[in-house]
């Protein structure tokens, strides 16, 4: 199999051309949670075209919408549908919009609006297991909306209940639309607050696929408790301009940044 | 009103698949329920939008749930959840709310629920029901599985009294006529059709036939049989324990407007929302004039104008 490496970099460098093409937004949290996306979907979770109408499988929601094209570019390559489908990411009359619906082959669940994903993720974790299934949920969480109440209220609730088959990944890149996320509520606070709640934690490079998959093997990390997994990542990982740079949760490369990043990628236009 | 719901909830949790989540609500409704379905019955605290979002999740992946709490908590606070995570995603969600209009009149405005299904009628895919008795809820419960998508059913406090004797033919989707004349057309929606049937006695005695039209379904709106019924009426009169503007009014009136039919229109509703008062249901309802006798007066004079 391809490395998951350079899997993650042929995406990167197809997602600087779709943003390039569209001038939509949030290049730089794709980047941040790709290499994520991409452990879980190649290494980690049982979902596939063909088993995506059963209920005996692995769930995946991603709470953070706004890294959708991400998203949308790996079930490309899992071949939940075509790339004439991914080409039309942009325009008038696409199904695939900014934030991912369900109705998209290969999306469980509609998301866009922070703090919803960690309630229905628990839904679904709940009544698979009353259903005695084996499959696991995993719902990627960006570390600003651990700021919304609901996820909070998600936390208590899936601990109460022991959701030993849920996995929580915040991808702790440390930037939110329009500050550091420290100065609004540390991920300390945001990881004390699950651990009260019933949860069991671990932190990880969110870019290393080794030390990402030695963890998700161990899930869950304590009997009879729900997984946090904190991936510590940077946003605009890959490309020295972007990395940790507010700006690249709104920009999108103009044709000069175009070839340069896709330079640095190492891939070709 | 709420027992009704309890006996046909219950009767359908012995399938193992259907499930109640509350919002810590039900004190002396649910003790039953609580006790012989263990497993099938959660208090979810008081965290409204996640009891939304579990239950999509719940439905998503094949359980029939429903949730219940007292109306405020179900629909204004987790909207969002509802619109996105219910509606929009249409699952089959049930949800099922407590409080109508002034049920909950002296606890204030917070409890007051006059402005429900008009926020509620822009959402996609949702069945609304606003059933007038506990028959009525008895009937819509049966009917519900048949529902492939999301529904809200709103209920009184009280008004436990058992209005008409046309139940079996009830329909979702339809609106129920409970009695037929040529003269005026009453439409209702909820508790307030026993207020209907009482002004239309008054003017029965006095020569004029009747039609009451009840709107136990809010969503889908049935246009069809108003058309049917609004022709040849001297006058149509509207029932809502509810903010006439976004309510059953504003349904009506546009109906007949896109239709064309001009006939004499009479509105009794809420008017706008006092937020100083509290009393009684009745006193609430009198400071609007929705007492019998002053409906029955401003029929007679606009029938008489």
């Amino acid at each position: 199999m391809q490395k998951l490496q350079e899997i993650a970099n042929e995406i990167r460098v197809d997602l600087v051309k779709l943003h390039n093409r569209t001038r939509t937004s949030h290049i730089g949290s794709e980047f941040s949670a790709i290499d994520i996306m991409v452990e879980l979907y190649y290494n980690v979770m049982n979902i596939t075209p063909e088993n995506f109408s059963s209920n005996d499988r692995d769930y995946f929601i991603l709470s953070k919408g706004h890294a959708a094209p991400a998203l949308y570019e790996i079930l490309y390559r899992r071949g939940f549908f075509g790339r004439e489908m991914l080409d039309k990411y942009g325009e008038d009359g696409s199904l695939l919009a900014e934030h991912p619906a369900r109705g998209i082959p290969g999306i469980d669940v509609s998301t866009g609006s922070l703090g919803h994903g960690l309630s229905i993720a628990s839904g679904i974790a709940y009544s698979l297991k009353l259903s005695k299934m084996k499959g696991k949920v995993y719902v990627l969480l960006s570390d600003g909306e651990c700021q919304e109440g609901s996820t909070l209220e998600a936390a208590n609730f899936a601990g109460r209940v022991n959701l030993d088959n849920l996995v929580a990944i915040i991808d702790n890149n440390g930037l939110q639309a329009y500050d550091r996320t420290s100065d609004i509520q540390p991920i300390n606070s945001v990881i004390a607050k699950f651990v009260s709640s019933g949860w069991s934690y671990k932190i990880v490079d969110g870019h290393d696929f080794e030390q990402m998959g030695r963890e998700f093997a161990l899930v869950p990390f304590v009997t009879d408790k729900p997984s946090l997994l904190v991936a510590n990542t940077i946003k605009g990982k890959g490309i020295r301009e972007m990395e940790n740079r507010i700006e690249w949760h709104y920009k999108s490369p103009n044709d000069t940044e175009l070839h340069e990043f896709i330079k640095q990628l190492g891939g070709r236009i | 009103m709420r027992k009704s719901f309890a006996i046909e909830l219950e009767k359908m949790m012995e399938d193992g698949n259907t499930f109640l989540l509350t919002g810590d609500v039900g004190f002396s409704v649910f003790e039953r329920i609580r006790e012989k379905f263990k497993k099938q019955y959660i208090n979810m605290g008081l965290a409204e939008q996640n009891m939304l979002g579990v239950a999509s999740g719940m439905a998503l992946t094949g359980k029939n749930v429903f949730v219940y709490s007292i109306i405020p908590f179900i629909v204004f606070r987790p909207f969002e959840q509802l619109r996105n995570d219910i509606c929009f995603q249409n699952v089959p969600v049930r949800l099922v709310g407590v409080g109508v209009g002034y049920s909950y009149s002296d606890a204030g405005f917070t409890h007051h629920v006059i402005e429900d299904y008009g926020i509620l009628n822009g959402l996609p895919n949702l069945t609304i029901l606003s059933p007038a008795d506990p028959l009525e809820v008895s009937e819509q419960m049966r009917q519900i599985p048949k529902i492939k998508g999301p529904i809200y059913m709103r209920l009184s406090r009280s008004g436990e009294q058992i209005l008409h004797t046309n139940h079996k033919n009830l329909k979702i989707g339809k609106a129920l006529e409970i009695s037929r004349g040529d003269d005026i057309l009453f439409l209702t929606t909820g508790a307030i059709l026993g207020k209907a049937i009482k002004v239309a006695e008054l003017l029965e005695k006095d020569g004029y036939s009747v039609s009451i039209l009840d709107y136990h379904t809010i969503k889908p709106f049935d246009e069809q049989t108003l058309l049917n019924s609004s022709a040849n009426k001297r006058i149509i009169v509207t029932f809502e324990e509810h903010l006439i503007n976004t309510g059953l009014y504003s349904m009506v009136a546009q109906t007949l407007m896109t239709n064309q039919i001009y006939v004499k229109v009479l509105k009794f509703g809420i008017t706008e929302p006092y937020t100083d008062l509290s009393g009684s249901r009745d006193y609430m309802l009198s400071k609007y004039g929705l007492n019998d006798e002053e409906i029955y007066k401003k029929i007679k004079t606009a029938l008489e104008e």
